[in-house]
C-alpha cells in the first residue's frame, strides 16, 4: 500500500469556498468595466469635488485651502443661495405632486382604454423624448403674455390672462405647466403598475359592494403604492436638480426677480459664469444640495412605511 | 510671484493710473494712454524688419467669417501672408478657454469682449503686448483711448481693439409728429423731458401695449451711462470699492424707474418686449424712442430703410462735456503659451491696417448693393480706419443715415468706458448691479436707494473675494 497515492476526500466546505471564490472572481471581472468607469468618472470626481469645496479654485491656478469659508459664506453671506433654495423647494413642492397626480390620471385613463391603447400610450410618451430645450421654447411661446396661444384663448373667453413669463408670481407655475406636458416617463411606469393589480381583488371588492372610488382608494392605490413611492421619490430628486427649463425659458439669472434661479443654475453660474470660475464655491453648493437630497430621500423612505404597501410583505 | 512676473514680461514705461485712463478716455482729444503705449519712434521701424517672418499654423478662436467684412479681412490677410496656415474656430465660450488654458493647449489668437480683459489678464491667461509694440514701433495712437483702456489691465495693454460700439438715442419721427414734437427741439440733456416724451408716445389698445414710448434701457446694461451722465460714479478711484449707493447713481435709477412708471410700468414693458424679435423693435415701430448701440442703424437700414428717424447723442444731465454713452467692443489677444505668437502678432497688425478695413468696407458695400440695401460702415476701434471708411468707401444714402454715420466717431471720442471694466470681477459686479439693484427697483420690489445699497453690498462682497 505504501507509495500508493491515497485519495483524500476534499472537505465539502473547501470546494464550496473555492467555487464561490471562482464565481466571485467571475462576477468582479464581469462588472469591472462598470467599476472602472464608476471609480474614474464618478468616484474620484465626487471625492475631488468634496476637496475642492474647501478651496478657492478657478482651474487655472492651484486650489487654495480656505477651510469652511465657502460653506460659511453660502449659509450666512450670500443673498442668492437662500433665494435659489427657496425657488427650488417651491418648484419641487408644486411640480412633484402635480406630476404624480397627472401621470396617475393619464395612466388610469389609458388603462381604461379598450382600443388603441398603444397609439395613445405612444402619443402621451412622445413629449418625454422631445428635447427639454425644444419643449421649453415651445412653452415660452404658448405662455407668452401678449401673443401666446393660452392668453389669446383666455382673452377670447373674457378670462383674466396672467403675465405667465413676466410676473414673478407666475414664473414657477409656468415652468411646472411646461413640465406637466412631459409626463410620459412616470405615466408608463404607473400604467405598468396598474396592469399588475390582480383582477380578483377588484372582483372581490365589487362583490363586497365597493364602488369605483372605494375600489380605487382601497385596492388600486395600495397595490400601486410602491410604484407611486418610486415615482414621487425620483420626481423629487429630479425636481431639486431642475436646470434646463429655468435656463432656457428665462435666462441664467432666472428671469424676473430671479424667480427661476434654481440651485443647479446658481451652481452653474458660479462655476462657469462669464469670468467667474468659482469652482470651490460651486462644489460647496453641490455638496449642500447633495446633503439636502439625501435628507429628503431618507425622510421619504421613513414616511413610506406608513403608506406604502408591499405585497411580499417586505418593506424594502 | 517672481515666476508670474516673468511670464508677464516687462511692463510699459509708465504705469497707468486706472482712474486717469477712464477719465482721460472720456475727454475729447485726450491721448495720455495712447501716448504712453506708443513708442512713436520712427527708428524702430527698422527693428520691425528684423522680426521673424511669420509662417506656420495659426489657430484663431472666436472670429467667424460668416459676414462679408470678416470674410474680406481674413482673405486679405491670407493674401499678404501665404506662408501662414490660418485655422479659424468661430465660436468659443469661457469654459472652453478655461479648459484650453488648464490643459496648456491654447489657440494663438483670441477674439474677446474687452470687458473680459481684466478677468483673463489677472489670471495670466493673456500676453502683455508691450514687448511686441516696443519691438515693432507699433503705433497704438490710432485707436480710441477708451478702447485701449478697456483692453488694458493694471497698466498693461493686452489686446488691440478690433471693433467698437456706442450708445445713442434713436427717435421715430412719425411718432414724434403724432404728438407734435419737432426732433430739432429735443434737448437730450433734459432727461425729465425725455421721460415726458416717452409717456406721450406710448400707444395702447385696451390693456395691450401697441407701441412703447421711450426705452432708456436702464434694464439692459445701459444704466452706466445714465449713472455717470448724472454725475455719479460706480467705483472709487482706487478701483477696490464699489459705490453703487452714490446719491447721484441713486438719483439716476429713480429717474429710470419714473420713466417706466410714467409709461405704464416695467412689468407692462417686460410683457411687451417678449414680442420683440431680432433687435428690430425700433425699425418695426414697436418702440418710438430707444437708446441703442450703433448697430441699430444697420438693422434699420436693412429692415425699414424708409422709416423716418433721427439719431441723437445723449448729453449728460443738464448738459456738460462729452456724451452720456459708453464704449465697448472686442479686441484681439494672444494667450500666454500660444504656439505661434509671431504669426498672431502679424495677424493682429495686418487686421488693423486702414487698407485691410478698406478692403472689408468695399466688400461689404458690394454685397449690400447686390442685396439692394445701403452700406453702413462698421466701427473699427481705430480712428484712422473709421475715417478712411467714411471718406473712401461710404456713399451718402440720405440725410438721416449720413448724419448718424458722421455722428458716431464724434460720440466715440467723447464716450468713456465703464468704470467696472478695470476690475477682474467686472461681470460679477455687473450682475450684482443689475440683478440686485436695477431690476428689483424697476419691478418695485425695493426702493432704488435700498436696491442699490443691497447691490453695493453684494458687489463689494464679490470684489473682496477676488
Amino acid at each position: 500500500m505504501a507509495g500508493l497515492p491515497i485519495a483524500r476526500p476534499i472537505p465539502a466546505g473547501a470546494a464550496k469556498r473555492r467555487r464561490i471564490s471562482d464565481e466571485a472572481l467571475a462576477g468582479w471581472i464581469s462588472i469591472s468595466p462598470w467599476l472602472l468607469g464608476f471609480v474614474v468618472f464618478t468616484g474620484v470626481p465626487l471625492l475631488a469635488s468634496l476637496y475642492f469645496s474647501f478651496t478657492k479654485y478657478d482651474v487655472i491656478r492651484s486650489p487654495e485651502w480656505v477651510g469652511l469659508d465657502n460653506y460659511r459664506r453660502l449659509l450666512t453671506n450670500d443673498r442668492l443661495f437662500p433665494l435659489a433654495l427657496r425657488n427650488t423647494f417651491t418648484y419641487a413642492l408644486m411640480a412633484v405632486p402635480l406630476d404624480v397626480a397627472t401621470s396617475l390620471g393619464a395612466a388610469l385613463l389609458l388603462n381604461q382604454a379598450r382600443r388603441w391603447q398603444g397609439v395613445f400610450r405612444t402619443i402621451y410618451y412622445l413629449p418625454a423624448i422631445t428635447p427639454a430645450v425644444a419643449t421649453s421654447y415651445l412653452f415660452i411661446w404658448i405662455l407668452n403674455p401678449n401673443a401666446g396661444l393660452l392668453n389669446r384663448g383666455l382673452r377670447f373667453l373674457h378670462l383674466p390672462a396672467p403675465q405667465w413669463t413676466v410676473d414673478p408670481f407666475w414664473i414657477k407655475p409656468t415652468i411646472v405647466i411646461s413640465q406637466l406636458w412631459v409626463l410620459g416617463g412616470s405615466m408608463i411606469i404607473l400604467l405598468a403598475a396598474l396592469k399588475q393589480v390582480p383582477a380578483p381583488l377588484y372582483e372581490a371588492a365589487w362583490l363586497d359592494g365597493a364602488g369605483r372610488w372605494r375600489r380605487f382608494k382601497d385596492v388600486t392605490l395600495p397595490m400601486i403604492s410602491g410604484v407611486l413611492f418610486f415615482v414621487a421619490t425620483v420626481g423629487t430628486i429630479n425636481a431639486l436638480q431642475v436646470f434646463t427649463q429655468g435656463y432656457v425659458m428665462f435666462d441664467k439669472n432666472g428671469g424676473p426677480e430671479q424667480s427661476a434661479l434654481f440651485i443647479v443654475m446658481y451652481l452653474y453660474n458660479r462655476a462657469f459664469g462669464t469670468g467667474t470660475f468659482q469652482m470651490g464655491y460651486a462644489a460647496a453648493i453641490a455638496w449642500i444640495l447633495f446633503v439636502i437630497v439625501v435628507a429628503i430621500t431618507v425622510f421619504q423612505f421613513r414616511l413610506s412605511k406608513r403608506w406604502v404597501y408591499y405585497e411580499s410583505g417586505d418593506e424594502r | 510671484m517672481d515666476e508670474q512676473s516673468g511670464r508677464r514680461g516687462p511692463s510699459l514705461g509708465r504705469p497707468l493710473s486706472r482712474r486717469a485712463v477712464l477719465r482721460g478716455s472720456a475727454a475729447l482729444g485726450g491721448g495720455a494712454l495712447a501716448a504712453s503705449l506708443a513708442p512713436g519712434r520712427v527708428g524702430r521701424r527698422a527693428a520691425a524688419q528684423d522680426a521673424p517672418k511669420p509662417q506656420g499654423k495659426l489657430l484663431s478662436w472666436g472670429y467667424g467669417t460668416e459676414n462679408p467684412v470678416a470674410q474680406a479681412r481674413i482673405e486679405d490677410f491670407q493674401r499678404a501672408f501665404p506662408d501662414v496656415q490660418l485655422e479659424i474656430v468661430p465660436e468659443f465660450d469661457d469654459a472652453k478657454l478655461l479648459t484650453a488654458v488648464a490643459s496648456e493647449s491654447v489657440p494663438d489668437l483670441l477674439w474677446l469682449d474687452r470687458l473680459a480683459t481684466a478677468g483673463w489678464a489677472s489670471r495670466e491667461v493673456l500676453t502683455p503686448l508691450a514687448d511686441l509694440i516696443e519691438r515693432d514701433g507699433y503705433d497704438t495712437g490710432r485707436f480710441y483711448e477708451s478702447a485701449l483702456a478697456e483692453a488694458s489691465y493694471d497698466g498693461q495693454l493686452y489686446g488691440i481693439p478690433g471693433s467698437m460700439d456706442l450708445r445713442v438715442l434713436y427717435a421715430n419721427l412719425d411718432a414724434l409728429a403724432e404728438i407734435g414734437v419737432d426732433p430739432a427741439t429735443i434737448d437730450t440733456g433734459n432727461w425729465d423731458r425725455l421721460n415726458e416724451l416717452g409717456a406721450q408716445l406710448v400707444k395702447r389698445d385696451g390693456d395691450q401695449i401697441q407701441r412703447w414710448g421711450f426705452d432708456h434701457k436702464v434694464w439692459s446694461g445701459f444704466f452706466y451711462l445714465w449713472g455717470v451722465g448724472n454725475g455719479g460714479s460706480f467705483m472709487n478711484d482706487e478701483g477696490d470699492e464699489v459705490t453703487f449707493d452714490d446719491p447721484k447713481i441713486v438719483e439716476a435709477l429713480e429717474w429710470g424707474v419714473k420713466g417706466f412708471d410714467d409709461q405704464g410700468g416695467f412689468q407692462a414693458f417686460e410683457a411687451f418686449k417678449t414680442t420683440f424679435q431680432g433687435d428690430e423693435q425700433f425699425a418695426r415701430g414697436q418702440v418710438a424712442m430707444t437708446m441703442y448701440e450703433n448697430w441699430m442703424l444697420g438693422i434699420t437700414a436693412r429692415v425699414a430703410p424708409e422709416l423716418p428717424f433721427a439719431v441723437l447723442p445723449v448729453l449728460p444731465r443738464g448738459g456738460g462735456d462729452g456724451f452720456a454713452s459708453f464704449t465697448g467692443g472686442r479686441g484681439w489677444y494672444i494667450p500666454q503659451g500660444a504656439q505661434n505668437p509671431e504669426a498672431a502678432w502679424a495677424f493682429i497688425k495686418h487686421m488693423h491696417t486702414d487698407e485691410n478695413w478698406l478692403v472689408a468696407g468695399n466688400a461689404a458695400k458690394a454685397q449690400r448693393k447686390a442685396e439692394g440695401q445701403p452700406y453702413i460702415p462698421s466701427l473699427t476701434g481705430s480712428k484712422t480706419a473709421d475715417q478712411a471708411q467714411l471718406e473712401r468707401v461710404y456713399e451718402p444714402i440720405e440725410a438721416k443715415f449720413d448724419a448718424a454715420v458722421r455722428l458716431f466717431p464724434e460720440v466715440l471720442a467723447g464716450s468713456p468706458t465703464r468704470e467696472i471694466t478695470a476690475s477682474p470681477g467686472a461681470t460679477l459686479l455687473n450682475q450684482a448691479l443689475e440683478n440686485e439693484g436695477i431690476l428689483p427697483a424697476l419691478r418695485k420690489q425695493k426702493e432704488p436707494a435700498q436696491a442699490l445699497a443691497d447691490a453695493d453690498e453684494s458687489a463689494q462682497n464679490e470684489l473682496d473675494l477676488l
